[in-house]
């Protein structure tokens, strides 16, 4: 079990479950150590979902304090990191309802042009999915696209928990992952070509 | 029920030639020291009712099949390389069993009435069975598990490194349980099928797609569906390895 | 088929559930992969985007948040329960555990069986107080990972004591093997066995587990048939 540099070595040896009841309990320190151990992953998945870092704060800081009051209901039966980004998940999802973010609908690109792009390419292939790329990348996709493609490349959902998730289907959510992965994919391309343009200084596309 | 003495096959013979039921082929020794290859032909009269057959093998296939005869046990084995010994017996209740012992290859091809019960063990080695009605359990600690054709309402195939395959009937009573650590785990069914299914592997995924299940519990981990009426009872398990549920084609 | 066709089921290919296909599609897609270098090309990038989402660098909000989380969490209790009453930590929590009403907590360690029992005993602060306090709480955790698993343990012992009793009589080789099946089976076990003590609760978890004892005993029974 990893930790994030929490100097309390009792509470270290701990396991997710004994500091979930233990925080029930009301030992602030054991819900500090979980606050510590699971914070970044929690925060990086509103992030990407949100991809705005304030919002991503604040919706982190609400999921913890919900974390707090259900803490209680957490019987073992799954991983606690599992439970979690569940709780995480539902309450970005509630975020996006209350601010009238739609999801199901994204305006679709003609599936012509798609097919045009990657015939263009070309053989040669340059290594160019690098972390950080991709992060960003993943911000500047519609939100509909964006979720899907975090809940199931990123998290690890199934499609039937995604589907189940955002209310659709469980076709909707393979069409939407399909459609996120290839304008990610024109994304990066474009990125490269960015790239391989200034270092050219202006060669034409 | 006459019971057969046992014999040994001694590994320091000459070339022999052999005409089993693989068709004929010669086999020549290295030198005069090691071993030749021999066969070891035996047939044990059975009752198809209360047919049973144990076989405990060190290294070598086990392959056993349905029989044209229902009455008997027959059991042919070749020997490889080393100084393995060969023992058959018949108990008081008609049960067969083959025993060896000692270093060295056997490979064994052993026909029985197709409601038989076999327990076959081998520790490096395939198995093989065909065919048969009855209780089939197999063990190989590093080898493959082929079962096919059956007909049976008890399977129990397991190993510790390497594939186990069934292909067979799902009987309403059945109890099918396909188990290795390491390996895959391949069940092919019929697409009628009617089963309970219990499906863990640890980390190499799960294939069950061509049956359209109604699930209990599914993750990349564990899955319990039932497909029909959920009579049967099917277990797959892996740690290491994948599983693929199939429909008969 | 045609590039389109593949195109729209290279997702669902990657991601391999073939839920979807049958053996001919899938053979049909392999088949035009083989023969088509831009789709070929397509498909290894998106799985290289799917393979580098699993990846992807860990962000960190500002230090200050847990400050926000604590002081929300302060805030949401007084409410609860009035003006007078401590807020700060220590002793203050456990006044504060007096007096709130924590309804879901007994039937939390009613469940927990054993463990309730134990915390009675023990006292609730002795398992957060020092650190020798907290091996005993472990080790009362562990042994209740599985309601046999005491017997298990014992009689996998004592196989393995007659086993090991003959295996200086057996050659390097085969000892090896042998070893080298147990430390796999070993591993795996103490892996799962952590993760189960995470979730006690995990059918899946207890599942495996005793899978893994099986597997054990099952080795160590080939042995005594195999008669080494």
């Amino acid at each position: 079990m990893t930790t994030d540099g929490t100097n309390n070595v009792a509470s270290d040896s701990l396991s997710d479950y004994e500091l979930a009841q233990a925080s029930a309990r009301g030992d602030m320190q054991a819900f500090e150590t979980i606050y510590k151990r699971h914070h970044r992953r929690v925060y990086s998945l509103c992030l990407r979902m949100v991809a705005n870092a304030t919002e991503a704060e604040d919706l982190t800081q609400e999921v913890f304090i919900q974390l707090f009051r259900k803490i209680g209901s957490f019987r073992g039966e799954s991983a606690f990191t599992t439970w979690l980004h569940r709780l995480t998940v539902n309450h970005v999802l509630m975020h996006f309802r209350k601010r009238g973010v739609r999801l199901e609908k994204t305006t679709e690109e003609g599936e012509i042009g798609e097919i045009q792009d990657f015939l263009q390419a070309g053989a040669e292939r340059p290594r160019f999915v690098d972390r950080i790329a991709l992060d960003k990348a993943i911000s500047e996709l519609p939100p509909g696209y964006r979720t899907v493609f975090v809940l199931h490349d990123v998290e690890g959902f199934e499609h039937e928990e995604v589907a189940n998730m955002l209310g659709v289907s469980v076709g909707t959510s393979k069409s939407q992952l399909h459609k996120a992965r290839m304008r990610l994919r024109e994304l990066l391309n474009k990125k490269t070509e960015t790239k391989k343009e200034t270092k050219n200084k202006g060669t034409k596309k | 029920m006459k019971e057969i003495p046992s014999s040994t096959q001694s590994s320091k013979s000459a070339a022999k030639i052999l005409t089993a039921l693989a068709g004929g082929f010669l086999v020549l020794t290295a030198s005069a020291t090691s071993s030749g290859a021999q066969t070891f032909n035996r047939a044990f009269a059975v009752s198809p009712e209360r047919s049973e057959l144990e076989v405990v093998n060190q290294t070598g296939t086990i392959k056993v099949t349905a029989g044209a005869n229902p009455n008997k046990i027959v059991i042919n084995a070749r020997h490889g390389d080393g100084a393995a010994k060969v023992e058959a017996t018949q108990n008081a209740m008609g049960k067969v069993k083959v025993e060896v012992t000692g270093r060295g290859r056997v490979d064994f091809e052993i026909a029985v009435p197709a409601s038989s019960s076999i327990d076959l063990l081998s520790y490096q080695g395939a198995i093989v069975v065909t065919n048969l009605a009855g209780a089939v359990r197999a063990r190989v600690t590093e080898g493959d598990i082929q079962i096919a054709g059956l007909r049976s309402a008890r399977v129990d195939a397991s190993c510790s490194q390497g594939n186990v395959s069934f292909s067979g009937e799902v009987l309403p009573s059945g109890r099918y349980t396909l188990k290795s650590f390491s390996g895959r785990v391949d069940a092919i069914l019929p697409a009628d099928a009617d089963f309970k299914l219990s499906a863990s592997s640890f980390r190499g995924g799960m294939d069950l797609g061509e049956f359209q299940m109604k699930f209990d519990k599914y993750s990349s981990q564990l899955v319990e569906a039932s497909h029909g009426a959920g009579r049967a009872s099917i277990s797959l398990w892996t740690q290491e390895g994948s599983i693929h549920l199939r429909r008969k084609p | 088929m045609e590039c389109r066709a593949v195109v729209s089921s290279l997702s669902d290919y990657l991601d391999g559930r073939n839920i979807w296909a049958s053996d001919d599609e899938v053979e049909q897609i392999e088949t035009h992969l083989a023969n088509c270098p831009a789709c070929r090309n397509l498909k290894l990038e998106l799985s290289e985007i799917k393979n580098a989402a699993r990846e992807l660098p860990l962000h960190t909000p500002a230090p200050a948040l847990w400050a926000r989380i604590s002081k929300g969490i302060e805030a949401e209790i007084s409410i609860e329960n009035g003006p007078a009453r401590e807020t700060q930590k220590g002793s203050g929590w456990w006044g504060w555990l007096n007096s709130r009403k924590f309804t879901f907590s007994l039937p939390q360690l009613a469940a927990a069986g054993a463990f309730a029992a134990f915390l009675m005993v023990a006292g609730i602060s002795d398992i957060f107080g020092d650190k020798s306090s907290q091996l005993k709480f472990r080790d009362v955790q562990s042994l209740l990972l599985l309601p046999e698993e005491d017997e298990i343990k014992a009689n996998l012992e004592r196989r393995l004591g007659a086993i090991n009793a003959r295996k200086a009589q057996w050659d390097s080789q085969r000892r090896a093997d042998f070893e080298q099946r147990l430390n796999r089976i070993d591993e795996s076990l103490k892996r799962c066995r952590h993760m189960l003590q995470d979730n006690p609760k995990d059918a899946w978890g207890q599942q495996t587990v005793r899978a893994l004892y099986d597997e054990k005993r099952q080795l160590l029974e080939d042995v005594e048939r195999l008669k080494w």
